[in-house]
């Protein structure tokens, strides 16, 4: 049985529709993401869920229980702000204690749990010191100090790391996911960012103008896209038309509406009497970016550095895909 | 020893003169005039505070002053949150309708109460008429002080109150309900914290304006002491010892708390946090907030009362007030005279003159300071920096009374000329009193400007002044515009100030509505107030959209 269930969920802000039938179920402990551009509705999402927001029509489900109509300071739902939402005059230990000190626990059990969550997001030795004086990462921990130390039954992250410059956040990251699994904390996590998502999560949600795309597990909606938004956002694949895709592989294939292929499961072959022209190559450290143009299409390569033949921009190349099957058909 | 260059050493000296002549040299003179006994000096003129009548009048202001504050920062407070949480309809007509009695000189506003609610009343009337022939409903004395001050200073904590709340990040208001708390539970341990500093600094600036009140004491108190209008009275009866006292006795407690709002400002910078996400609203309802809805329908209609009082009764004859205002013909007879009268009109012509005089010199000033003190590295930056600010602790009262002392003798400061009687003295009053808004605002603008801008337009070829007139004055032109027009709004209806020191030739606006509205000709008065309140609201309206603009680019 899922532990959360969100069922048919719809908003509309002013007729705008922001969310159109949202249906999604979590299991028990599970590290789940949302992802999806900017606007997309995911934060609209994780505010119904949190009871922040009501939604127009459907149902938020938990642990059984329908808790549509339960306001949100009834509902034991954490949430890890973007902006960290930190309580700008009071120290790091009063922030955490704010929930328990609600729940009227006595000063010396707030004090205990205090302490042990510092101790866990090893904060214990900013116990005093005012939030404003913190770093963005140092925020960023006790705000998930303060949500944990109330062990929610559900943990809800809004793009948490998004502030954070980019070793901060890989770092970061990892220890969301650490502190994820020993807790056992079921958590809902949204992002823009596919790799995030793809490096933390159990499952995730596709989501675009308020439609769930798809879901699944991260190797699963990587591999195997079901749409081209998805193709394109979670794994830039390219995609061609059934015309384009016979024309540049020849490939006899004619299922699909829309091909989608991976930039790394092409082979650009040096050909003086190729299809395709490089446009540019840029070397990202790993991988060469390579841009080529084969009539009117774009395509994108991902070519590994010691994969033979050394291109450069102006030469013409035919493409050859990987293997025989690595292309996925699409029907929309 | 910091190096200077000639100009700036030009234009600090200038500065300095100045200061040192209209801000300098009266202090000086005000406390030399409470200490000078006939055998020398001695502080035994101090002993009066503590005499019956001077106690009596410091007991009252400070109380004035507490009440005054009570009574605002609840009106502020209950109107800041209805507006900013509760969803009512035409919130942003109430936010600036508001706003009008701070705005409103304060004669026009005491003018106004006087005709609504005083001895002839036209609600005293309207009740008295239809309601209890034998009850007065007519104010006087301390109801009706107090009754005005809450609507003069009321404004002040619904304006900085707003603003602060403005900066509150919904985010954190989200927060603290996840985390299990009620409203009220955010109210009191979210919101209130958040908006202490900014109600700390309203207070004391409530606190000085309160006690350097001048206008309402003066016209509504007259068997209450209060000490502005003893200073007044010990001036008018030649006790300029007393007077001195008392007003050394003024500036000192006002000097004080303006150190505090120094300080509390310091403290409000590091306080703002910063927030990221767009802001749809924090109404905390979804429906509509009745009474939310009549609370500020309520305070709408105190606020517009008195000023259409006003208006109903420029457009009636000369002195209706005290026949029945309902038979009365509509006229506009009044508008007519005050521009065709000779002597009607020359008040109007001196108030514009010297409101224009006053933003003149006070821009001068204020802008000099500006530029030396948030660009150059000159000696003595501070002791500028403070005495140009300086002004503002010293209430018009005191302003006034250290002018005639100081300049009723030829000085080197007015180039040996007797300044009292004169029409220079009321504008360099003004200006005096005016030049902390503009130091303060310029500075401010200066600051936003980035230094860099003026290093790259230098380093693209642009001279010094080439520069300054290119990008630092263009840049900083909203920010002047802006402190001209409250400088000109301050000067234009100013009466404290101007009764101390006009003469029959130099009558001001303000001066005229006092003296009409004594004479019960209240054609003359009220449509001398409309004046006063349409060229005040105009200029309001012109600043906004200056501000909007400069926001914009
Ligand atoms: N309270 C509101 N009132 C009106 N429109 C809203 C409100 N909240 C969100 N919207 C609109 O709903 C849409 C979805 O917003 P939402 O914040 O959920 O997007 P998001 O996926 O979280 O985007 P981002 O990645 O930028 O955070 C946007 O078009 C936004 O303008
Ligand atoms: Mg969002």
């Amino acid at each position: 049985m899922p532990f959360v269930s969100i069922n048919n969920v719809s908003k509309e802000f002013e007729s705008q529709k922001v969310l159109d039938s949202v249906s999604l179920e979590i299991v028990k402990g599970e590290f789940f993401s949302l992802v999806g551009p900017s606007g997309c509705g995911k934060t609209t999402l994780l505010r119904i869920i949190s009871g922040l927001e009501t939604p127009t029509s459907g149902k938020i489900i938990l642990d059984g229980n329908d808790i549509t109509s339960i306001p949100a300071e009834k509902r034991n739902i954490g949430i890890v702000f973007q902006n960290y939402a930190l309580f700008p005059h009071m120290s790091v230990f009063n922030n955490i204690a704010y929930g328990l000190k609600i729940r009227k626990f006595d000063k010396s059990s707030i004090k205990l749990k205090v302490e042990e969550v510092l101790r866990k997001v090893k904060m214990s030795h900013k116990q005093y010191s005012p939030v404003t004086e913190l770093s963005g990462g140092e925020q960023q921990r006790v705000s998930l100090a303060r949500v944990i130390v109330n062990e929610p039954e559900l943990v809800l992250f809004d793009e948490p790391l998004s502030n954070l410059d980019y070793a901060l956040r890989l770092e970061t990251r990892k220890e969301i996911k650490v502190l994820q699994q020993n807790l056992g904390i079921t958590s809902i996590y949204v992002t823009h960012d596919q790799s995030e998502a793809l490096a933390l999560s159990d499952r995730i949600a596709v989501m675009n103008n308020g439609v769930i795309m798809q879901t699944g597990k991260p190797e699963e909606v990587y591999n195997n896209p079901v749409n081209q938004f998805t193709a394109e956002f979670i794994g830039h694949y390219n995609i061609f038309s059934a015309v384009e895709f016979q024309h540049i592989f020849g490939n006899k294939s004619n299922v699909g509406k829309y091909y989608a292929v991976l930039p790394e499961k092409i082979i650009p072959v040096l050909d003086p009497e190729g299809l395709c022209t490089v446009e540019s190559v840029q070397f990202n450290g790993f991988f060469l970016e390579v841009q080529v143009q084969c009539n009117n299409t774009r395509v994108n390569l991902l070519v590994t550095q010691n994969g033979g033949q050394k291109l450069s921009a102006g030469d013409r190349v035919h493409l050859a895909l990987r293997s025989n099957f690595d292309f996925r058909e699409l029907s929309e | 020893m910091k190096k200077i260059s000639l100009p700036n050493l030009i234009l600090l000296s200038v500065i300095l003169f100045f200061l040192a002549g209209y801000v300098g040299y009266p202090l000086y003179a005000i406390i030399s005039e409470s200490i000078k006994t006939p055998d020398g000096i001695s502080f035994s003129a101090y002993s009066k505070i503590f005499d019956g009548n001077v106690f009596v009048a410091l007991k009252n202001s400070l109380w004035l002053s507490l009440i005054t504050i009570a009574g605002s920062l609840l009106i502020g407070l209950i109107l800041s949150a209805t507006l900013f949480f509760l969803k009512i309809p035409l919130k942003s007509f109430f936010s600036t309708l508001f706003l009008i009695p701070i705005a409103t000189p304060p004669i026009v506003s005491v003018t106004a109460f006087a005709y609504l609610l005083g001895e002839y009343g036209l609600l005293t009337g309207f009740l008295k008429k239809y309601f209890a022939q034998s009850t007065n409903f007519a104010i006087d004395g301390w109801p009706a002080i107090i009754l005005i001050h809450l609507y003069s200073f009321y404004p002040y904590f619904f304006l900085f109150i707003s603003n602060s709340l403005k900066k509150l990040d919904a985010d954190i208001l989200d927060a603290s309900k996840i985390l299990g708390a009620s409203k009220l539970t955010t109210f009191a341990k979210i919101v209130i914290p958040h908006i202490s500093t900014s109600v700390i600094s309203a207070t004391i600036i409530v606190f000085m304006a309160s006690m350097a009140s001048f206008s309402a004491p003066f016209i509504f108190g007259s068997s209450e002491r209060f000490v502005t209008t003893e200073i007044y009275s010990a001036k008018v009866n030649n006790d300029y010892t007393l007077a001195a006292v008392l007003a050394v006795m003024l500036t000192t407690i006002s000097v004080f708390f303006l150190a505090g709002v120094r300080y509390f400002d310091r403290f409000e910078k590091n306080y703002a946090s910063k927030g990221v996400t767009k802001v749809y609203n924090v109404e905390m309802k979804k429906r509509m907030s009745i009474p939310g809805f009549i609370i500020s329908i309520i305070i709408s209609v105190f606020v517009l009362l008195p000023v259409l009082a006003l208006a109903y009764l420029s457009f009636l004859p000369e002195g209706s007030l005290m026949r029945d205002v309902l038979i009365e013909k509509f006229t506009f007879e009044n508008y007519i005279n005050m521009f065709t009268q000779p002597e009607l009109f020359s008040p109007f012509r001196n108030s514009i003159l010297m409101s224009l005089v006053s933003v003149l010199m006070s821009l001068f000033i204020g802008i000099s300071v500006a530029v030396l003190v948030a660009r150059e590295n000159i000696p003595g930056k501070r002791l500028v920096e403070i005495s140009s600010t300086l002004p503002y602790a010293i209430p018009a009262t005191v302003v006034a009374l250290a002018f005639i002392i100081s300049f009723n003798t030829p000085t080197i400061f007015t180039g040996f000329n007797v300044l009292v009687g004169t029409f220079w003295i009321l504008p360099l009053a003004y200006a005096v009193r005016n030049i902390p808004i503009v130091t303060q605002s310029a500075i401010a603008g200066m600051k936003l400007i980035n230094p860099d801008l003026e290093s790259a337009s230098r380093s693209l070829g642009a001279g010094r002044l080439r520069t300054m007139f290119k990008v630092t004055a263009p840049l900083l032109l909203p920010t002047i515009i802006n402190a001209s027009l409250l400088v000109f709004i301050a000067s234009v209806g100013e009466f404290v100030a101007t009764i101390f020191l006009y003469t029959y030739e130099t009558k001001t606006v303000s001066v005229e509505i006092y003296s009409h509205m004594r004479l019960y000709n209240t054609g003359t008065g009220a449509s001398y107030g409309m004046l006063l309140f349409f060229i005040v609201m105009l200029i309001v309206y012109i600043s906004r959209k200056t501000i909007d603009r400069s926001v914009r680019v």
